[in-house]
Parts: C-alpha cells; sequence; structure tokens
C-alpha cells in the first residue's frame, strides 16, 4: 500500500528539482494522484509555492491517473514549453514562461478527458455547512476573482474550475487546486489578501496575464468531503453596478448548465436527468456585482436563509 | 400531401423514446437523445409536448381545448399552431393527414 | 527479442482471476498501455463478466467504468444512428451492410464488448455508390473533405469515401466501396463478400459479413493498412473473432478454404502469425503451420523478416514502456509501406509530394 510521505514544503528546492528531472514527482492532488515532471524552473517554482500543502509519494510505486510532463521546446519565436500526457501532445507549445499554467491547464484537461465516473462541469464550487454553490461562468465573468475571495472569507474552496458530479448520488466531489487568476485580478487580490501564497506570473499568454493563488489549508484538509449541491449563481462583473440578484428561471437554468458540461455527450439522456435533478433541487440565480464586499454578503445571505 | 377539404391536420410524435421532458411551473427542457440536444419550452409549449410524447395523433383544436378545459376560440387555434409548426421544425413531431 | 511482451495488459483478459496480484506500478503501466491500446473498455467489461471488481483498487476502477461508460454511450447511439441509416438506404434500395466494430456490436459478439466504435463503417457496391451518396446527402450527411484532389484520391485510389458527417448528429460514417485500397496488391472487389452477406438477429434489414469474410477483412486492412496505432486492437479483433466462431468445428477449413478463393491466404497466413507470436493465442496445430508455410512463401526472407520486425514493433500499443529504440522507425517503414500497397511507387512520390505541399500551405491550429 502506498504511503504519503509528507508535504511538498517539506522537500528541499533541490530534492523537488532531483524529482521533476528524473522519474517525476508523484503528487498526491485529492481525489488524484499526478506524476508530474518538468525540468523548466517556472514549473518547479510553481509546483514549490502552489502545492506547498500538498503531499508526495516519495519513491513508492503507486498508481497515478496521470502523467504530465511539461518539455522545453526551442521554436522559430523563442523558448517554448510543451506539455506531453503519457506520450501524446493535445495541444501546441506555449511560451516558455507560462510552463507552469499548461500544467495546471494540462490536469484539467486530464480530468475532463479521462474522468467520465463523473459528469464534469466547467464551473466554480464553494461551499458552506455541506450545501455548495455552482459558479458556471465564462471567461471574464469575475468568477475566478469571486472564487478566490470567498474562500478567504469562510468558503470551502472545492474548485475553481471543475464541478465534478457523480451521476448516481448527485453529489459534487472536491478537487482544490491553485485558483488562476488573470490580469487585474492578481493585482487585486494581492492587495486584499497580503499573507497569500500566489504563484509565478506567466505574462502575454492567450488569455492575458495569469497567476495562480495558492488553496487555503482548510479547503486542502476537507478534500474528501462531497456536498450537495444547493445553489447555482452565474456572476458577472459589471463595472460601477450596484448588486443585482435576479432568479433565473429552471429551465433557462438547466440549458446553460448543460451547455457548461464537458461530457454531456457521453452521459446521455441519465446525463440530462442529472442536470435536470440538480436545477430541481437549487435555486438559481444571476448576479451582476461591481464590489466583492456587496457580493460576499449576498453569498453569506443565501447560507442563512436556506 | 393534400389536404381534403375540411379535413383537419394532425400531428403525431414517433420518437417518443428518444425525447425526455423536465416541467416546472415556469416551463420546461426537451432534451432529444438523438443529437444530446436540449431546448428550453414555455409552459404552454411543455404541456403540449406532455401531451404529444404519449404518441397519440391529435389535431390543433383538440390540444387547444385540453389547455384550456373548455372550447377553443380560432386564436387559442392559431396559437396551438404556431408551437405545433415549432415542434415540427425541431424534429419533435410529424404531421398526418387525418 | 528485446521487446517487452504484452502479458501485462492481456492479463485482465486473459486471467482475471491473478489481477488480485497486481501492484500499484502494474496497474499504473497497464492502465495506460491500455489507454493507448484503445482496450480500457474491453478490460472493464472482461473484469465486470469475471465479477473481479473487488480484486481492483478503487482509483484504477475509476478509469475502467469511465472508458466503459464511454463505450456502452458509443453502442447506444450506433443502434439509433443504425436505425436512422436504415431508413436512408430503404429509400436508396440498397442493403445496409456494416463493418468492423460497428458489426461487431450489433450482432453481439465477444469481440464487441467494450468495444470502441466512434465512426460507423458501411460497405457499397461500387456501382451503387453515387446513389447512396445522394441519399445520405439528402438526410443531412456531409463530407468532411471538400479537396478535391483527395476526393479524387479517396474514390479511385482508396476503398473508402472521405468521412461524412451527419450536419445535427455529429455522427462520422466511413463509406467503403471496396474491401481494401484499389490500388494495392490485394483484389478488392467486394462483390465474393457482399454476395454472402447475413442479416443481423434482431436488426432486420442491417447486414454484416459472414463470419470467415469478418475475419479475412479485419486480417487484410492489418496487411494493407499503414497507420497501425490501433494495430494492437486489430489484432485482438482476430483472436476474439476466431475464438468465437471456432466453436463451430468447420470454420478453419472454411476459412483458410474462402481465403484461397478470395486469393487472400497471406495476410489470413500473417494475421495467424502474429496472433501467435505476439499473442500466443491458442491455434490448432495444422492451422499455425499452414500459416507459417503461407507466411515464410510469401517473400524473400530478408524483406520476410524486415516486415516481421517492422509488424512486431507497430503491431504493440503505442506506448513508451512497449517500444524500443526501432519502434518509431518501424511505425515510418509501415506508414510507407501501407502506401506502397495501395499506390505504385510513381503515383505514390506524386502523392506524398502533393500532401506535403498542402500541408504547409495551410494554416496552422493554435490550439487543440
Amino acid at each position: 500500500m502506498s504511503a504519503l510521505r509528507g508535504r511538498i514544503a517539506d522537500l528541499s528546492p533541490a530534492e523537488l528539482s532531483a524529482r521533476l528531472n528524473s522519474d517525476g514527482l508523484a503528487l498526491s492532488v485529492p481525489p488524484f494522484t499526478v506524476r508530474v515532471r518538468s525540468p523548466i524552473p517556472v514549473v518547479r517554482e510553481g509546483i514549490e509555492r502552489m502545492y506547498a500543502l500538498h503531499e508526495h509519494f516519495g519513491d513508492d510505486e503507486v498508481f497515478c491517473d496521470f502523467h504530465l510532463s511539461i518539455l522545453p521546446r526551442l521554436g522559430w519565436t523563442g523558448l517554448r514549453c510543451e506539455l506531453d500526457v503519457d506520450g501524446q501532445r493535445p495541444f501546441t507549445p506555449l511560451a516558455r514562461g507560462e510552463a507552469f499554467a499548461f500544467f495546471e491547464w494540462g490536469l484539467n484537461w486530464c480530468v475532463t478527458s479521462h474522468c467520465h465516473h463523473w459528469l464534469t462541469l466547467h464551473a466554480a464550487v464553494l461551499e458552506r455547512d455541506g450545501r455548495a454553490v455552482l459558479l458556471p461562468a465564462p471567461p471574464g465573468s469575475g468568477k475566478s476573482t469571486l472564487c478566490a475571495w470567498l474562500m478567504q472569507q469562510g468558503w470551502r474552496l472545492m474548485s475553481d474550475e471543475l464541478a465534478l458530479i457523480d451521476p448516481a448520488s448527485g453529489q459534487l466531489s472536491a478537487s482544490p487546486r491553485p485558483v488562476s487568476l488573470k490580469n487585474e485580478s492578481i493585482a487585486l487580490m494581492r492587495q486584499r489578501l497580503p499573507d497569500a501564497v500566489f504563484g509565478p506570473v506567466a505574462h502575454d499568454t492567450l488569455k492575458g496575464m495569469v497567476a495562480h493563488l495558492r488553496v487555503n489549508e482548510s479547503s486542502l484538509r476537507q478534500a474528501a468531503l462531497p456536498a450537495t449541491p444547493r445553489w447555482i449563481v452565474f456572476p458577472r462583473f459589471e463595472k460601477g453596478a450596484t448588486l443585482r440578484a435576479v432568479p433565473r428561471p429552471k429551465p433557462q437554468t438547466l440549458v446553460e448548465l448543460a451547455s457548461n458540461t464537458f461530457n454531456h455527450h457521453v452521459h446521455g439522456p441519465r446525463g440530462f436527468e442529472c442536470l435536470a435533478d440538480l436545477v430541481d433541487g437549487c435555486e438559481a440565480f444571476d448576479l451582476s456585482y461591481s464590489q466583492l464586499d456587496d457580493a460576499t454578503t449576498w453569498f453569506d445571505s443565501l447560507t442563512r436563509s436556506s | 400531401m393534400t389536404l381534403e377539404p375540411g379535413g383537419r391536420l394532425a400531428w403525431v410524435c414517433r420518437r417518443a423514446q428518444a425525447l425526455l421532458l423536465r416541467r416546472w411551473p415556469e416551463g420546461g427542457v426537451v432534451y432529444d437523445a438523438a443529437d444530446g440536444s436540449l431546448s428550453a419550452v414555455s409552459p404552454v409549449a411543455a404541456e403540449l409536448i406532455e401531451r404529444l410524447l404519449d404518441g397519440q395523433p391529435a389535431d390543433a383544436e383538440a390540444l387547444a381545448q385540453h389547455l384550456l378545459q373548455a372550447a377553443p376560440e380560432p386564436e387559442d387555434i392559431d396559437g396551438v399552431n404556431q408551437h405545433l409548426a415549432q415542434f415540427e421544425h425541431m424534429g419533435f413531431i410529424e404531421r398526418i393527414p387525418s | 527479442m528485446t521487446l517487452p511482451a504484452l502479458d501485462l495488459l492481456l492479463l485482465p483478459l486473459r486471467e482475471p482471476e491473478r489481477l488480485g496480484t497486481l501492484t500499484p506500478g502494474q496497474w499504473d503501466l497497464l492502465v495506460r498501455q491500455g489507454r493507448r491500446a484503445d482496450v480500457l473498455a474491453r478490460v472493464a467489461e472482461r473484469i465486470e463478466a469475471a465479477g473481479r471488481w473487488a480484486d481492483v483498487p478503487p482509483e484504477v476502477a475509476r478509469h475502467l467504468q469511465s472508458m466503459r461508460l464511454l463505450a456502452q454511450r458509443q453502442h447506444e447511439e450506433l443502434r439509433h444512428e443504425t436505425g436512422q441509416l436504415l431508413r436512408v438506404f430503404e429509400s436508396a434500395g440498397v442493403p445496409l451492410v456494416l463493418l468492423k466494430g460497428a458489426a461487431y456490436v450489433l450482432q453481439d459478439l465477444r469481440v464487441g464488448e467494450g468495444r470502441m466504435v466512434s465512426d460507423i463503417d458501411i460497405l457499397v457496391p461500387r456501382e451503387r455508390l453515387a446513389d447512396v451518396e445522394s441519399a445520405l446527402m439528402l438526410s443531412g450527411w456531409v463530407s468532411t473533405n471538400n479537396n478535391p484532389y483527395d476526393q479524387r484520391y479517396y474514390r479511385t485510389w482508396m476503398h473508402e469515401l472521405p468521412p461524412m458527417r451527419h450536419l445535427r448528429r455529429g455522427t462520422v460514417l466511413d463509406v467503403h466501396h471496396a474491401l481494401v485500397p484499389l490500388s494495392g496488391r490485394l483484389r478488392a472487389d467486394p462483390s465474393a463478400m457482399l454476395a454472402d452477406i447475413r442479416p443481423i438477429p434482431g436488426n432486420p434489414g442491417v447486414y454484416a459479413l459472414s463470419p470467415t469474410d469478418m475475419v479475412l477483412h479485419s486480417a487484410a486492412h492489418l496487411y494493407a493498412e499503414g497507420e497501425l496505432e490501433l494495430g494492437c486492437r486489430g489484432l485482438l479483433d482476430i483472436e476474439l473473432l476466431v475464438l468465437e466462431f471456432a466453436q463451430d468445428a468447420d470454420f478453419w477449413p472454411t476459412l483458410t478454404q474462402r481465403a484461397a478463393a478470395l486469393r487472400w491466404e497471406r495476410p489470413l497466413a500473417q494475421a495467424l502469425v502474429y496472433l501467435d507470436e505476439l499473442l500466443s493465442t491458442p491455434l490448432p496445430p495444422e492451422v499455425r503451420d499452414w500459416a507459417r508455410k503461407v507466411h515464410q512463401h510469401s517473400a524473400p526472407a530478408w524483406r520476410g523478416r524486415l516486415l516481421d520486425a517492422m509488424y512486431l514493433r507497430a503491431l504493440r500499443p503505442d506506448h513508451a514502456s512497449l517500444s524500443d529504440r526501432w519502434t518509431a522507425l518501424a511505425r515510418a517503414g509501415l506508414y510507407v509501406r501501407g502506401h506502397w500497397l495501395r499506390m505504385p511507387p510513381w503515383l505514390l512520390a506524386g502523392h506524398l509530394a502533393r500532401k506535403a505541399l498542402m500541408a504547409a500551405r495551410a494554416p496552422k491550429p493554435t490550439e487543440a
């Protein structure tokens, strides 16, 4: 039986480098085990900071769900990096500076491509008192900023990108990982959370500037706990807007949720029933906001009223 | 397809096994297993679809009657016809001369 | 042979009762190899049939169940799609003949359990091709390749049209108009096989090739195909087919006779030899001897040995753990050979040059 050998924070930079350069690091990213290899310094730096509280399996022979390598490449326009998923190269190379972000995106891709025992949705999930709120949202909605902030205001972060639903029970599983922030959010969160730990910044990505915020200890500690979905909130950041929360009709909510489901086609009719049951059991809102504090107050009020 | 003078256009759903309907007071969603598509529909439409999913042929007047639980006016039947045309376009139902 | 054996990957399929002995590292390798070979769903179905889930660690079971679900979903879609295709073919007055995975699944054969079926392969007589195409297009099917050069290539030299996709449902159809590429050395005319098609029980109007012809067709594709990423799966298909049909005492003599009648002995012999070498499939001694004799005589000794070496590498799942430093070369060699078998050399050079030129001109996608 493989045993966890301690936290990443307990490894010296040299040891961490050594593992990443050779057979790879067997990282426990609940509920997964990920084998990661990379000689690129920014990847080591990202893992060292962002996964400091996560644990690893040392040299033990362990079953790994995913095998990722981020490899250096020399391109026409400069230093690049490529993602290798156990011999497959699903994406074109990116700039070397994006290598840690590439690892995060790669891991998301692995979960959505291989894990069909769940229904996987593009949504953030936060939990309080056993009840969860789903935030499905297209990029630019402010979902991740909200997520990062609410996590530090007493909500448990289950995931900032992937909602994992058990089709049989309708329960949500957690996979707490670094929260990815973009552009202005990075500065905003640094200012509001002076004690939080941020990862390397990748510049000039397709999404602009990207950096990650480490998951807090309590969210990680509770990773094994499932949650019942109770609210679905479609956030929209609108500069200067006063907070407005409008209930969204269930039919429209269901259609929107389905379009945010990565593996909807795999689950067919049973997937539809699962999503319909989810919507049935939840209250859904469209939330426009510009002040984080107002939004926080509103989210807190949800848990009090139900 | 020719309609006999005085003949009524009837409709039938032959694909009930591939269609799933979930209803709420504010409307419904139809899932089509053939292509995995979801369509949000109004409460009236949801009521009509539920009726049609039993696979029995029906015409606009009978459906309007069922909806209203009373004799329908010409506008009511027109309204139902519009819905039926929409359902045909979405591939849920077919027309049959009755 | 310097290459590692396929024993680990074959274990759940051959001896599910030994699954409890696997270490975490072995499970890790097994899932990775199985994923590349596209047989994880098959493994899951075998474990289900053997009632051995208790021997599978939960973190591994998740992956197997995931692929099993995917395969089951594909089978549901296949059945539905077949119904839709039947209407099209009935309107065109052409029998609907399914090939490969689609045929295996619909006939409830052992080889269809957990078999991934992403496209539907159908066989159409050449003279009815135009009618079938029109009928398909009227029902919402479109070709995925509008390049006139490719269209001509597919019709003149290949055995199938460019894949067709249904506009609304998104399903993919491969319309075969010959058994193997027309420009190759194997006789491609489907008439003899079409004359012997069998109705698929429970699916009126839908047909498959006869048992011997299904085996021969699969073997011929292994022989003529250049891209063997899924070659291991193809070989496993043939093994499962012959083991199921061999329950009929007449099967082996009928198979070899049919191969002789169609002049397809070489591909059959090659497939059987590789089944023996790579998978240790239990073959009757006289069948093994026949296969070895024919295979040895099919090419000059040095070329035969080279081909064998290439195939035995390329037929393994495309995973680093099952390759050696010659594997990439073997795959490349067989890719060229596959094209060689399809086209005379003077045509091949022109074709490859044109493909390279078109690829260089085409805009590169920015993200997969």
